[in-house]
């Protein structure tokens, strides 16, 4: 094979439709002379650099009622989750919300547990306050507990559970 | 979304995803993409108002091309407010400096190539496009085009050639740093 005939044939190699019966003259000429090894080398780079530009064969297209529709984000981007999409905030306001119910979950259990109207509290003399009834003195002492618990004074509240009430 | 127009049924809409293809790769902005898309829509509902084109694909791709090649070159006339344009686009759009490099790259290696495709025929325009981005045989693209074969391949190669001529100095600029 001359250089001609390699002209003719480095169409056919650059289109990747070199035939089978043509390849080993091809390859065999390639080789041999450096001037169309070179050329050939230089060909198959620039349709190689054409090809790597990124972008899609073909966008997705859909049709709705009589309008062509093509989405507004390019097709071969990244798809994000629809639960990544709203960001950090969305995040943080979630686990807001989440501690938010928490909280009042916790608060209403307390105040089925404890708050139910504790009896009124009676002001005593020596300054110890006591419930009306003693039925609901427990309640109120565990009420003072839960409520502060640094400040409630196991003492007191012995006392004022020994005093007789009313 | 986009909405790109009522194709009236006359066929635009299997040809929509390809003409975006093309002009995506070659201008590497979607929204430039989408410009051209509607501007061939329009262009090609004119078209079939007259008279249909007889190959609908090879007329798409030439007219893309062409349409491609004009914004191309409204984009250089106007190059400095494009090109800061540009930049803070990518710098918004990305992430890392590694992603804003590459952009440019890619974006300077665009345009080399589209400056290359603008010196080339309608007829070796359509070829080069044909092969390297949509696969097709010679002999698809001689169909398509009407032409022989060998025609084809002269065409194919020369307009390797030419767009390899523009890439060699970049290549030496590469190989140089």
């Amino acid at each position: 094979m001359n250089c001609t005939d390699f002209e003719v044939l480095l169409a056919d190699a650059l289109g990747d439709e070199l035939s089978v019966a043509d390849r080993p003259a091809f390859e065999a000429h390639l080789a041999e002379c450096e001037k169309c090894r070179r050329e050939y080398e230089t060909a198959l780079r620039t349709v190689t650099t054409m090809r790597a530009l990124p972008g899609p064969a073909r966008a997705t297209v859909r049709r709705e009622g009589n309008r062509l529709v093509i989405d507004d984000r390019p097709p071969h981007a990244l798809r994000v989750p629809w639960w990544l999409r709203g960001g950090v905030f969305r995040y943080a306001a979630s686990i807001l919300i989440a501690f938010a119910a928490g909280y009042a979950v916790h608060a209403g259990l307390m105040m089925t547990e404890v708050g139910r109207p504790v009896d009124r509290l009676v002001q005593k003399d020596d300054g110890i306050e006591a419930p009306t009834s003693p039925n609901s003195l427990q309640r109120a002492l565990v009420h003072t507990h839960v409520r502060n618990p640094a400040r409630s004074d196991l003492a007191k509240c012995l006392i004022a559970m020994a005093k007789p009430t009313g | 979304m986009t909405v790109i127009g009522d194709p009236s049924g006359r066929g635009f809409e299997q040809y929509t995803g390809e003409v975006y293809g093309w002009a995506y790769r070659l201008l590497g902005r979607h929204h430039d993409a989408l410009d051209v898309v509607q501007d061939v829509f329009l262009r090609w509902d004119a078209q079939c108002a007259r008279q249909a084109p007889k190959q609908p694909r090879g007329w798409l791709r030439r007219v893309t091309l062409n349409r491609v090649i004009d914004l191309r070159r409204q984009q250089q006339r106007i190059a400095e407010p494009q090109a800061s344009a540009c930049a803070e686009s990518t710098v918004a759009e990305t992430r890392s400096p590694q992603d804003v490099g590459m952009r440019i790259d890619q974006e300077a290696l665009r345009d080399d190539i589209t400056t290359a495709l603008d010196r080339l025929s309608d007829v070796q325009r359509s070829v080069i496009v044909a092969k390297v981005y949509d696969d097709m045989t010679f002999a698809q693209v001689a169909e398509e085009l009407g032409l022989a074969v060998s025609t084809v391949k002269t065409h194919y190669l020369r307009a390797v050639g030419t767009v390899r001529d523009r890439l060699k100095r970049r290549w030496a600029k590469e190989e140089s740093s």
